[in-house]
């Protein structure tokens, strides 16, 4: 699998370097759900991961913070492969890599109370406990969760609090790298806002680095500075959030981008309607995405040889975008109004459907 | 806009709904119209009745809940929620309903085949059985389950989550039930099954001419997919409005506030989302007033004080006739900026 953008030179040596990771699954006839991953996050940066159920990508966060074992590959956190660490020293390093999980009532003890919980973890990590008091008050107050909320047991918590806790138990440690693990999903849209913005006010007074970890690509757009699209087990685009957003060279990111609901008037391309039923392991040989593939289902090289992941040849050169795909860019979601019938007179017969399959 | 000329008849017509569990009112007085063929969107944020609504409206409420006021009537004929054996005969053939978690939905142990059939029979029990399993096909494939014949012989297991889903609305459009309600029928499935589901909703409403009422929080997805959304908070319908006029054109602070904390492609990125201050109150205890305005940029004295009125935002034109009216349950609807 090709290497993720080397402009190391420009920037510095990346945060994160994690090189060709593989995690499988499963005895005797294992699958890999990670088949040779290789990304760079650099200090400061949000990188977004996106990608439907059985991408991979929380696969990817448990293991990079090591939840998981790795079964092979590198994970470096500013030069410490963090794959290889065991005991104590995997423990010493915890505090530098935290993460934010997708259910704010899973994963707060329910009978800790709010200061306790974002407490425990300097308590944990040798903090010494005259310091720790007043880390944690500077921690509530920043996530509005100071005054009386401190006193309170998670039960007493609507879910955007629970997930202000849970962010505050991540970040009081300062780590290095976070990794937000759908940290929104399962919250309302107007708390969703509340959340993200906290994230973002946080990471600029503490100069954090996210990974963010996400199946909505309007919050990955709105709050990543770069993105991957993960297909089954493979990074099938990576390019800045503009970029990606603006012209996605993969088939797949096309579709994907496409296919998200958007307000009425502000739908930019018509939705990209994939070919039959998303696999839930990747073909033997050739382009994972090949079977569902509007450019690519009946070529013949996209069903025999899997895609490199390559830098992005022409206008988007330069700009770090890779693409793993034989025909980058050929499939174009059509602009909105080019192909829209006119409105049926009301005793009219059914239209013909848009995107037959 | 594709809304249906307005007939004489709504498919559907609820007025002053009202819904209890216990002591506390979880629905305050919902009115909504359907015309046959109309898509309606209901959303708003957890807890803020609209999923009971749809089981109200199905007689599917769960213990300790019932229906304490309003009038429902399908098709012109009332509905009378006490007459157990009437619902039986309403459901599936007038009103259906497509949930959320299709896994759940279906039975296991039944293949998808004599899960559709079971439905047929319920209300054609004297259909014969090569006509039920030639009905049985057709459904399939008009959900776009490739290979029917095959499909039907399979069970829920065998289906993927999309497919699952397909073949619930097989069941649910089974006996050509008038409208179609589907709550959150797309929240369990990735973003491209969803556009695939939504997709066959649409030409179901062309196809078949059933009304869809869809129930959920994603209003980027009623927004595109409804001719007209209703806004709910806190067991009230805030607002009415057609969803050409959504974005840009709401009137109502709380639906203001919910558009203005979406990431919506155009928003230049790293400017920070607004959101809504605050958490709805609990149905038990509701503030004096307007529900919403102890939360409100907008709220004044006065809104704290009696029932908001519902004020006319805009009325359809006399070319327009039959498209929506846009209704907004605010004092200030008229005052605040559109946005």
């Amino acid at each position: 699998m090709a290497e993720v953008e080397p402009s190391e030179a420009a920037a510095g040596a990346p945060l994160l370097r994690v090189r060709d990771l593989r995690r499988s699954y499963g005895g005797p006839r294992s699958y890999a759900v990670l088949d040779g991953l290789s990304l760079d996050v650099r200090r400061g940066e949000t990188v977004g991961v996106v990608g439907e159920s059985g991408c991979g990508k929380s696969t990817l966060a448990r293991a990079l913070v090591r939840l998981d074992p790795v079964d092979h590959g590198t994970v470096e956190l500013d030069g410490v492969d963090l794959a290889s660490l065991r005991g104590a020293a995997l423990r010493r390093e915890r505090r530098r890599f935290q993460m934010v999980f997708q259910d704010p009532f899973g994963s707060l003890d329910p009978r800790m109370t709010v200061r306790q919980l974002v407490e425990q973890p300097l308590a944990v990590h040798g903090t010494p406990p005259h310091l720790r008091a007043r880390l944690v008050e500077e921690m509530l107050d920043d996530v509005g969760l100071g005054g009386d909320f401190a006193d309170r047991l998670p039960p007493a918590l609507s879910g955007g609090q629970r997930q202000r806790v849970a962010i505050a138990r991540a970040l009081v440690l300062r780590p290095d790298i976070t990794v937000l693990d759908e940290p929104i999903s399962a919250l309302d849209v107007s708390v969703q806002a509340q959340v993200l913005t906290l994230l973002r006010r946080e990471q600029r007074r503490l100069g954090l680095t996210y990974l963010f970890i996400t199946h909505d690509l309007a919050a990955a757009e709105h709050f990543c500075d770069r993105v991957l699209v993960l297909y089954l087990g493979r990074v099938v685009e990576v390019a800045t959030s503009e970029e990606l957003f603006a012209s996605p060279l993969h088939p797949y990111s096309a579709a994907l981008l496409s296919a998200a609901p958007q307000p009425r008037g502000t739908r930019q391309r018509e939705r990209v309607l994939l070919r039959g039923e998303p696999l839930a392991r990747r073909p033997e040989a050739g382009c994972p995405f090949a079977s569902r593939c509007p450019v690519g289902h009946d070529r013949e090289v996209c069903r025999t040889t899997a895609p490199e992941l390559v830098p992005a040849s022409g206008v988007a050169a330069g700009g770090g975008h890779q693409v793993a795909c034989h025909f980058p860019g050929e499939l174009v979601a059509q602009p909105v109004g080019r192909t829209a019938a006119p409105t049926p007179a009301p005793d009219a017969p059914a239209p013909a459907r848009k995107g037959v399959r | 806009m594709s809304a249906a000329p307005s007939p004489a008849l709504p498919a559907l017509s609820v007025e002053g709904l009202r819904v209890a569990y216990g002591d506390v009112e979880v629905v305050r007085g919902v009115d909504l119209v359907v015309r046959p063929g109309e898509k309606v969107g209901v959303v708003g944020e957890s807890g803020c009745g609209k999923s009971t609504v749809a089981l109200a409206l199905m007689g599917l409420l769960a213990a300790g809940g019932s229906v304490t006021g309003g009038a429902v009537t399908v098709s012109g004929s009332r509905v009378d929620y006490h007459d157990e054996r009437a619902l039986d005969r309403m459901r599936g053939s007038q009103l259906s309903l497509v949930f959320q978690d299709p896994l759940t939905s279906l039975d296991p142990v039944k293949s998808i085949g004599s899960q559709i059939a079971e439905a047929l029979r319920r209300h054609s029990p004297r259909m014969s059985r090569a006509a039920v399993r030639a009905r049985c096909a057709e459904l399939l494939t008009a959900v776009g389950v490739p290979e029917p014949e095959r499909r039907l012989r399979q069970y829920p297991h065998e289906f993927s989550g999309g497919m699952r889903q397909r073949a619930l609305i097989a069941v649910a459009v089974a006996n050509d039930p008038a409208v179609l309600i589907a709550d959150e029928p797309t929240t369990a499935l990735d973003v491209t099954t969803q556009a695939q589901v939504v997709d066959l909703l649409d030409s179901l409403v062309d196809g078949l001419g059933v009304a869809v009422v869809l129930v959920t929080h994603d209003i980027g997805l009623v927004s595109e997919f409804c001719d007209r959304v209703l806004v709910m908070y806190a067991g009230r319908v805030v607002e009415e409005v057609p969803s050409d006029v959504l974005f840009g054109g709401a009137a109502h602070p709380y639906t203001r506030a919910l558009l203005e904390s979406l990431p919506v492609p155009g928003r230049p990125r790293g400017e920070d989302l607004a959101w809504i201050p605050g958490a709805p109150p609990p149905l038990s205890a509701l503030p004096p007033g307007c529900s919403f305005a102890p939360r409100c940029a907008w709220a004044q004295p006065e809104c704290s004080v009696g029932t908001p009125p519902r004020v006319v935002v805009s009325e359809p034109s006399v070319a327009a006739l039959g498209t929506a009216l846009h209704t907004a349950e605010c004092r200030r609807a008229l005052e605040v900026p559109r946005g």
